[in-house]
């Protein structure tokens, strides 16, 4: 040790580095470079200067094939690519031709009218009746799941001119424009199609919306840039649209305060009360009721024992009082949520005020009383959900709901394959989940889940709920359809084969100076050709 | 036995670990529960679509079938397609590998700048508060989980200091500056190689405490030779050979460990992909990629061997 000591001393006399030196040119060094980085924000880009906007994806499209791929990626990316047939107005609430322009003839007869001028992308020429005859037997032939949930009542179309297409339904349906031309209603180009099948198509689309695919990075991001030949007047605005793959919400909401992004879905509800009280400077906050429920279902006989407790409509109308509602919205979604009790969320037809039966507060002894009548005294009750941590979280606080009336409900969390196999199959007791509705049309909110011949009704069967939708579809009044949703939501209130809980807003946040973006109410919808920088 | 013949019998072990590797991945797939063609096409696919794409992955095969079909098409270098987006998982591998190795060796290389000199003067200043200092480091380095560690930087140097980006990797080329190119690599790099850098410095300390005790170490004292030249011209060449047969399997290391580090920073890497796969049940892709950093794995301790077997002779007869 000692001979150490005097080397060291010797060497810092002979001109080395001592151990003060050392310490002294560090501190200088990050000294110097703290003040560099204070004074100069190098990745900090000002997208206001290069017209671009840059959005975080939650997660990586698969494809940006939209007669393939159904999840919110890509969908959010196609909104911006793909124009529709048809599209709804969320300010308005009304549907308006986009793409074609449609006359009902007859109850069977649907005409399709092309605008003229509209130019596909990259040079693939202009947008005829031929490209929206191919999407429609492209439906049919592929089997693509708009057979099944958009074009189950088309028939057959055929070409009349060349910018007119003849639609046949099989029978009459009132909602066409909103389920079969805007839901269902995205159009390819045949040419494109054809010529790359549809694996390269969904990796290199072409469409008519207002930007086309420019890039595309695997796992990182994906570049769009204007479409110079765009049919909206002046629009869109921004010359280019970044977005970056971000999965971890921390990491976008660190993303959109360093300034790497200008747009966020989706923050952590934790995160969201300092922004909804404006609590961040230069952070602009949105929040706007989904269209989707939070929800608890049953099965019946034959796919569970008759005698099963929860097939006795007072059980079920006990849990349904036994649910605190709004507790659910506080704890789970820090408020950002409003409460229901019924399927059919604000914007849609025949939505009324919510809850219309069962309190945001729930009614413990309304719960006990109907346990009591249905001579209910406590029970294990299986229930399934999908791998969301907010659903795991929202299981435990039902389950500590409904063990107040004597109920032991057992979680039986599943991945989301899993889950929609045991889901669809009805191989379960009961069923804690969330879901999107994805046509703007009210029959889509309940055919599927409460007609007879829905595909996930669970064996409940009421056939007055089932003539009144079967009704509804036929019907062109909009008077008339409302009283029958109306009808059709009161039944499902009394006899409860769901329950209903909340609808989650979509939240999102953005640069101040980011002006024109909307937030609608579809997760899957994100137009940004009204972005543009203030 | 010579170099060359220690080499080939390591290298005639590696179809056989290659081939318990693809028994145990396809054993793990098959006990995974989810079906990723239900996840894929959701709950309103129609029963023709999903029975074709069955049909397409092989799974309406029996399982034994299915792995040797799937082995059969690894024999002729076809690692499959993703479920859920065509893509080939050969293609995959060919554009995220790199970027998962190109960060891995950053940080290995970050690792092995600071600790050998670190733990060479911690060594050569024992029990001095230099030394406390960096065993201390050592010691939180490697306790911290490098997910909360890479946590702890972008809360401090990006979203505080704001000196470097939380991501951008993929996303600039050269052609938009060194510094634009380069800072989305700072922290990544730096939650990677604190653990490594704790790890090899206590390494390279205890290396050098050794050696300094040595006899030809007096001798060089004895004669005359400055510290400096001692540490670097004699000791440190012992010093390094622990240090060079490590620096292959830190390094595959560092590959498995970009697995949280790319989810975290946005980066488009073999990680990035596998935990993409692992949410969706993309068995192809989790096969084909969960191999390929296997067979990487196998590689890199074998180059460990041979390396270990060059530096120190008496080994490779072992």
């Amino acid at each position: 040790m000692s001979r150490m000591q005097s080397t060291r001393s010797t060497r810092a006399a002979n001109g080395g580095i001592s151990r003060r030196d050392v310490l002294r040119n560090t501190a200088a060094g990050g000294a110097a470079l703290g003040a560099y980085g204070a004074g100069l924000p190098l990745f900090n880009i000002v997208r206001a200067q290069d017209n671009k906007i840059t959005y975080a994806l939650f997660g990586e499209p698969p494809g940006l094939n939209g007669f393939v791929y159904t999840e919110i990626h890509g969908n959010v990316v196609t909104t911006n690519i793909f124009d529709k047939m048809a599209r709804i107005d969320h300010a308005t609430r009304r549907i308006e031709p986009e793409m074609v322009e449609w006359k009902n003839e007859d109850p069977l007869t649907w005409v399709l009218k092309v605008r003229e001028g509209i130019q596909w992308h990259k040079g693939y020429g202009e947008l005829t009746g031929e490209d929206i005859l191919y999407c429609f037997n492209h439906v049919q032939e592929a089997s693509t799941f708009q057979k099944g949930v958009s074009h189950f009542p088309v028939d057959h179309a055929k070409l009349r001119s060349k910018y007119v297409v003849e639609v046949k339904l099989k029978m009459p349906f009132s909602p066409f424009p909103m389920v079969t031309l805007e839901y269902g209603g995205s159009v390819m180009c045949k040419a494109a199609h054809q010529e790359m099948g549809d694996q390269e198509f969904a990796r290199n689309p072409i469409g008519t919306g207002p930007f086309e695919l420019d890039s595309w990075v695997s796992g990182s991001h994906l570049v769009l840039k204007k479409n110079p030949n765009h049919w909206r007047d002046g629009r869109p605005y921004v010359d280019e649209v970044l977005y970056r793959v971000i999965e971890d919400p921390s990491v976008r909401l660190s993303s959109l305060l360093t300034g790497e992004i200008d747009i966020m879905p989706r923050p952590d509800p934790k995160d969201t009360p300092r922004f909804r009280e404006g609590g961040e400077p230069g952070i602009a906050y949105q929040s706007v009721p989904g269209w989707n429920w939070d929800y608890m279902d049953f099965t019946f006989p034959p796919y569970i024992a008759a005698d099963f407790p929860t097939v006795n409509v007072d059980v079920r109308r006990a849990i349904s009082y036994a649910i605190d509602r709004q507790t659910i919205i506080d704890e789970i979604y820090a408020g950002e949520a409003i409460v229901t009790d019924n399927p059919v969320p604000p914007g849609y037809l025949g939505h009324r005020p919510s809850p219309i039966v069962y309190p945001a507060r729930g009614d413990l002894a309304k719960a006990k009383e109907l346990m009591a009548k249905a001579g209910a005294t406590g029970f294990d009750l299986e229930v399934i959900t999908s791998d969301k941590e907010w659903l795991r979280r929202e299981c435990e606080l039902v389950a500590a709901m409904l063990s107040e009336i004597g109920i032991n409900m057992k979680i039986r969390g599943m991945d989301v394959g899993t889950y929609s196999t045991a889901w669809v199959k009805k191989q379960f007791q009961a069923d804690l989940e969330d879901i999107t509705i994805v046509s703007p049309d009210v029959d889509s909110t309940l055919w599927w889940f409460h007609h007879k011949d829905g595909i996930v009704e669970h064996g409940w069967e009421n056939q007055a709920v089932s003539d009144w939708l079967d009704e509804g579809r036929a019907e062109l009044d909009p008077e008339k359809r409302t009283t029958l949703y109306h009808n059709i939501v009161d039944a499902v209130l009394d006899d409860c084969p769901y329950i209903y809980f909340n609808h989650v807003n979509l939240v999102y946040l953005l640069k101040d100076a980011v002006k024109g973006f909307h937030g609608g109410p579809q997760e899957h919808v994100v137009p940004l050709w009204d972005v543009q920088w203030g | 036995m010579g170099i060359w013949s220690y080499f080939l019998r390591r290298l005639v072990q590696i179809p056989l670990v290659v081939f318990f590797v693809t028994v145990i991945i396809f054993a793990l797939m098959k006990v995974t529960p989810g079906d990723p063609i239900a996840i894929m096409l959701g709950p309103y696919a129609t029963p023709e679509t999903m029975a074709a794409l069955q049909a397409e992955f092989y799974l309406d095969r029996s399982i034994p079938l299915q792995y040797v079909l799937w082995v059969r098409d690894l024999m002729s270098g076809d690692l499959g397609h993703s479920i859920r987006s065509q893509e080939l998982v050969t293609d995959l591998v060919a554009t995220r590998f790199p970027v998962s190795i190109v960060i891995a060796g950053m940080a290995t290389l970050v690792s092995l700048l600071i600790a050998i000199p670190a733990g060479v003067y911690a060594a050569y200043r024992r029990n001095s508060p230099w030394d406390y200092g960096l065993m201390g480091f050592t010691t939180v380095g490697l306790s911290v989980p490098t997910f909360t560690l890479a946590l702890v930087l972008i809360l401090f140097f990006a979203l505080k200091l704001r000196w470097v980006p939380i991501s951008g990797i993929g996303l600039r080329t050269w052609s938009d500056g060194f510094a634009a190119f380069l800072l989305p690599y700072v922290l990544p790099v730096a939650a990677l190689a604190v653990t490594t850098i704790a790890e090899l410095a206590r390494i390279v300390r205890a290396s050098m405490l050794e050696v300094l005790e040595q006899e030809f170490i007096r001798v060089a004292r004895a004669q005359g030779i400055g510290d400096a030249l001692i540490l670097v011209a004699h000791a440190l060449k012992n010093v390094l050979i622990p240090v060079i047969t490590v620096i292959a399997v830190v390094f595959a290391f560092q590959v498995g460990n970009t697995i949280t580090i790319e989810y975290l920073f946005s980066i488009p890497g073999v990680g990035s992909a596998l935990i993409a796969a692992v949410i969706n049940r993309d068995f192809p892709v989790i096969q084909g990629l969960t191999l390929v950093v296997g067979v990487f794995f196998i590689a890199m301790n074998l180059l460990a061997d041979i390396l270990y077997a060059v530096v120190d002779p008496r080994i490779r007869y072992g």
